[in-house]
């Protein structure tokens, strides 16, 4: 599973993205899935992978072509170098904005649940300050290290929670189910379609990435257990809690996982699933800022992008400080403005890579 | 505003004089373009700490409701 020393493997590559989607799946999808499909949001999953699949058999056939190319790369030779250097800079000022929201619901998750009497500001310091010193200090391969380890005991700590949890399941929280629900699952599933839009992202390190011809096999394995587990998250979240209550939590998987008590000695599981919480919001904060840095060293053809992640922290930090006054505001602007924004640049690129590619015959 | 200022000088002086070691000329120019954006969100800043959001005037400007 080791790569070479800049290099992971599309393996590893996939276990960053299953850490980096974590947090926000048990933050937004869980919310987003109540309140848009109430009972029925467990169908949600189901639909997005309809749009998944095809996005990486898209990704196969482009990387097919581009072995070792970098994204900016693949678009520079498909539409020029205008729109090539257009679609970076936009793509810089995207992230820009995505690490501001990732940050901000990192510190906010913290503050409206375990340490109501602190200031966002401590949160927000550490994080940056951490993320900066470490993707300074040592490269991908070693965040893709740490993901081997801990997306296995992401995974295995969710499964195990979810089978302490599923005695408290009411079936009639998650029933009855008719085609009448297709379309409140529809719009549920696209909070998970912008969630898994991360898998898309990582492409964007696609000349740190090996083994490029598993695309297809690695990716649709990966998508196909992410959205096992993300039906579990919805059958357990909404079986438990129910919708409406769902709806009204902050952070409802924390109140879910507060009521687990089994064989009278495992309880208070919270405090674990807030520090598993911290590294996946951890990794998604690194990865994005490389994402950034490789996107602006093949902009600006830079040697070494090291120097600018500390004045880039310090920007990050006061546009979170003065991104919102509350959580409902940021909420606001992530559900009305962010996710289908995302869902349109991130879904879309792929395609018409492909199909100006196969115009151009140059994939 | 004093205190942010001194601490984007002190990320600058160091990083400026390693990229001046290693010859990252392209580097340092958009470095100093950070910085400039770094000062004037910070002098922002500190203007009114819980008085700005981000969120809430993208949303006024695009007529979304919230």
């Amino acid at each position: 599973m080791l790569a070479s020393k800049d290099k992971i493997s599309i393996k590893q590559a996939m276990l960053i993205f299953i850490t980096i989607v974590y947090s926000p799946s048990l933050r937004l999808v869980l919310v987003a899935g109540a309140k848009e499909a109430k009972q029925a949001a467990w169908l949600a999953p189901i639909i997005t992978l309809f749009f998944i699949i095809p996005i990486i058999l898209i990704l196969h056939r482009i990387y097919k072509k581009y072995k070792e190319a970098s994204f900016f790369e693949i678009i520079e030779d498909i539409f020029g170098t205008a729109v090539g250097k257009t679609v970076m800079v936009l793509l810089i000022i995207f992230l820009t904005f995505q690490l501001v929201i990732i940050i901000y619901n990192y510190a906010d998750k913290f503050v409206s649940t375990a340490y109501t009497q602190y200031n966002q500001l401590i949160f927000v310091v550490v994080m940056l300050f951490t993320v900066a010193y470490i993707n300074r200090k040592s490269g991908i391969s070693v965040l893709a290290r740490m993901c081997e380890i801990l997306s296995a005991v992401i995974v295995f700590v969710f499964l195990f929670l979810a089978i302490l949890s599923l005695k408290e399941v009411k079936i009639s929280n998650i029933t009855p189910i008719s085609y009448l629900d297709i379309f409140p699952a529809f719009k549920a599933n696209l909070i998970i379609m912008s969630n898994w839009s991360y898998l898309i992202y990582i492409f964007l390190l696609s000349n740190y990435i090996n083994n490029k011809e598993k695309i297809k096999k690695v990716c649709s394995l990966t998508i196909l257990l992410l959205a096992f587990i993300t039906i579990i998250l919805l059958v357990t979240g909404i079986g438990i809690l129910g919708a409406s209550t769902i709806e009204l939590s902050p952070v409802p998987y924390i109140t879910m996982v507060k009521q687990i008590s089994a064989f009278g000695f495992i309880e208070r599981l919270e405090a674990f699933v807030l520090s598993l919480w911290i590294f996946s919001d951890f990794v998604a904060i690194s990865i994005l800022i490389f994402i950034v840095f490789n996107l602006l060293k093949s902009l600006f053809k830079f040697s070494d992008t090291k120097s600018l992640i500390g004045i880039y922290s310090v920007i990050l930090f006061f546009m979170v400080m003065m991104f919102g006054r509350n959580t409902f505001e940021v909420q606001a602007l992530g559900f009305s403005l962010y996710v289908p924004l995302n869902i349109i640049f991130v879904y879309l690129m792929p395609v018409l890579v492909l199909v100006v590619g196969m115009i151009r015959k140059k994939v | 505003m004093i205190f942010y200022v001194v601490l984007i000088s002190g990320i600058s002086i160091y990083e400026i004089r390693i990229m001046i070691k290693s010859k990252l000329k392209k580097e340092m120019v958009l470095f100093i373009a950070f910085d400039i954006i770094a000062l004037s969100l910070a002098w922002i800043y500190s203007k009114n700490p819980y008085g700005i959001s981000i969120s809430d005037s993208i949303l006024s400007m695009l007529g979304i409701k919230h």
